[in-house]
């Protein structure tokens, strides 16, 4: 029921309160019908009833008119009338029981009647023996009148008791109405109770569903005021931008004139360039010719710089031998002190040479010691040097690298200035079409500088609308919500 | 020709003049008393030998071990000779251990007996004065001490080494 439509709700309402309104007209139609059929039911069996038990009495008093006819007038037609009276008082009898008299009343005026007859025949017997018997008179006034008194008085009981049925079925016929009028008035007051609670469920519902909307609407409606009232100022800052914008694109109509006329000048700057390119190949041509030079003397340098340090190898071995020879001569001259020594006096002179002996030995150990560490010094020097020289190869050949580097770059380069050269043309002939887009921006700029006027205005009337909207959900919910 | 050159041709110089002189001049007159002493080193300590208790002195000799001997004690061949020797820095308890010196000393008194030591420094002309002898251990290795600029030398006796290798022998 939340998604129902409020079409689909009150199609529901009004069907349910249809369908109970229908309930309660059938309900009635029946009431009425049983009330009527009921009613009906008293006014014809009981009128009939009642019609019959006084049409039995008429023909009881027709018998008696035809009796004193044919005892006054002797005429057979009032004999035969009476014949015919009871036949018909019979019949009719008879036709009273079909239609549901009690035996009781049926026999009782059916016996009265017999005895009526009864009482007319003998009359009728005597009158046809003597019509001047003065007993017919007695007979009449004692037998007939009382037997026809009798008859009077059974069609009198029945109709008495027709009466009654008819007064107790014409209450019963008004019970009933008024039982059919209550359930007709209950169901009326059941139907009512629900039409108002579906009602009030519906308005309840609806008054929810629709305040949400109209909730939903006055936020709407709100921001919807907002953004016309923003949508209104970015108009009014759009249309400042548009002006700076065209500003901006004459600018930009004069800056792509001048580089129209600078992109002219670098392309003939392109083709200098180009000139001075091709020179410059040349002279790293011969660059890269002289570097070599430079690489193959370094390595000269290198191998002469690797064959000091064999040498100095081979100076180290040499030293090795004469630093043997110093330390075997100072173990001479020790061993000839000791001996100078034993020899006491006569060793004096011989103590001396071995002195000087074992000082010049010691004096060539230290110079051999000088040697080796100028030897060390050299190698090491030479090792730098060897390293350092390797190095400077390594750079040699770097930096020939380097100029085929530089080579290439320059051809390079030089393919660079062409393009260049072509692209200051291209850039010419494009200033060109810019300058033309440049016009025509400034043309659609001043358009939509005023599209932003337009859209202003349309802001502005948003806003009005807006405000409008927000009036009209704040009356909606005052009719829906009373709090 | 550089300062090096100079140098090198200095030296040569003074080395000639030195070697010249020592036969221009006459024998030098004697000399106040002095005492020349071996300077050496064993296990890694300075010592001395008394010139006059050598016989001789030998580098780079090839030592061998005997089986079953201590490990100080090798022998070598020495002028034809077989000969013991015994590792000094091992016998003398104030030097650091023996480090595989290749150096022997033949010793005048048993020329079959040599004492190993680790390198050689000279020979010293040292004065008596300056020599202190070491009191109250007649049965020490060390005689006497010399005190020089650098260091304490000790002067290791000759006489007494011998003394204790044969006294071990025994």
């Amino acid at each position: 029921m939340k998604h129902w439509t409020f079409g689909g709700k009150l199609a529901v309402a009004l069907t349910s309160t249809t369908l109970l309104v229908g309930v309660m007209s059938v309900m009635a139609t029946y009431a009425l019908g049983t009330v009527v059929k009921s009613k009906g039911a008293v006014i014809d069996i009981h009128g009939e009833r009642l019609l019959e038990a006084k049409n039995l009495d008429l023909i009881a008093e027709g018998r008696v008119a035809e009796v004193r006819g044919y005892l006054v007038t002797g005429a057979p037609s009032f004999k035969a009338g009476v014949a015919e009276n009871l036949t018909q008082f019979e019949a009719k009898l008879r036709e009273i029981e079909a239609a549901g008299i009690s035996a009781e009343h049926a026999k009782e005026m059916r016996d009265a009647n017999q005895a009526h007859a009864a009482s007319i025949q003998v009359v009728f017997g005597k009158y046809e023996k003597d019509k001047t018997d003065a007993s017919i008179g007695t007979y009449f006034l004692e037998e007939v009148v009382p037997a026809f008194r009798a008859l009077r008085e059974a069609t009198g009981r029945y109709s008495v008791a027709v009466r009654q049925q008819r007064d107790e079925a014409n209450e019963a016929s008004t019970k009933q109405a008024n039982f059919w009028a209550s359930m007709v008035q209950l169901v009326t007051v059941v139907v009512i109770l629900l039409s108002i609670a579906l009602g009030y469920l519906l308005v309840s519902n609806l008054n929810h569903q629709i305040g949400a909307a109209v909730q939903h609407v006055q936020s709407a409606a709100t921001q919807l005021q907002a953004a016309a009232t923003q949508q209104s100022g970015a108009c009014v800052e759009q249309a400042q931008q548009v002006t700076e914008v065209t500003t901006t694109a004459e600018e930009l109509l004069t800056a792509s004139r001048q580089i129209g006329e600078r992109a002219r000048e670098v392309a003939e700057l392109g083709a200098r360039a180009e000139a001075a390119t091709a020179s410059g190949s040349e002279t790293v041509k011969d660059g890269e010719t002289s570097i070599e030079t430079v690489k193959q003397q370094v390595d000269q340098v290198v191998e002469q710089m690797l064959e000091l340090g064999r040498k100095s190898r081979d100076i180290g071995g040499v030293l090795d031998i004469v630093n043997e020879l110093s330390e075997q001569t100072n173990i001479l001259a020790v061993n000839a002190t000791i001996e100078a020594r034993g020899a006491g006096e006569a060793g004096t002179r011989f103590s001396v040479v071995a002195d000087e002996i074992r000082k010049l030995a010691d004096r060539v150990a230290t110079s051999t010691r000088e040697i080796r560490s100028m030897i060390d010094s050299i190698r090491s020097e030479v090792n730098t040097t060897v390293m350092t020289t390797e190095t400077g190869s390594k750079a040699v050949d770097q930096a020939a690298a380097r100029f085929a580097e530089v080579t290439a770059a320059f051809s390079e380069i030089s393919e660079i200035v062409v393009n260049a050269a072509e692209a200051g043309r291209t850039i010419d002939l494009s200033t060109n079409q810019q300058t033309t887009a440049c016009e025509q921006v400034t043309q659609a700029m001043t358009e939509v500088a005023q599209a932003s006027r337009e859209a202003e205005t349309s802001a502005q009337q948003t806003m009005s609308t807006a405000g409008e909207l927000v009036s009209i959900s704040n009356e909606l919910m005052r009719l829906v919500r009373r709090d | 020709m550089n300062s090096d050159d100079d140098g090198a041709q200095a030296t040569l110089a003074d080395l000639r003049e030195g070697f010249e002189r020592a036969f221009r001049e006459p024998p030098p007159p004697p000399a106040p008393a002095r005492r020349r002493l071996l300077a050496i080193r064993a296990g890694g300590a300075p010592f001395a030998f008394d010139v006059g208790e050598l016989a001789a002195i030998d580098a780079g000799t090839r030592l061998c071990r005997l089986p079953r001997s201590a490990a100080s004690v090798r022998v070598a061949g020495f002028r034809g000779r077989l000969i013991a020797v015994h590792s000094l820095a091992a016998m003398l308890e104030s030097a650091g251990p023996p480090e595989g010196g290749r150096w022997i000393a033949i010793c005048l008194a048993d020329p079959s007996l040599a004492l190993e030591f680790d390198e050689l420094e000279g020979i010293h002309d040292v004065p008596l004065d300056r020599i202190n002898p070491v009191s109250g251990d007649a049965e020490g290795l060390v005689e006497a001490v010399l005190a020089d600029s650098r260091h304490v030398r000790g002067i290791v006796s000759i006489r007494h080494v011998l003394a204790r290798i044969r006294r071990s022998a025994r």
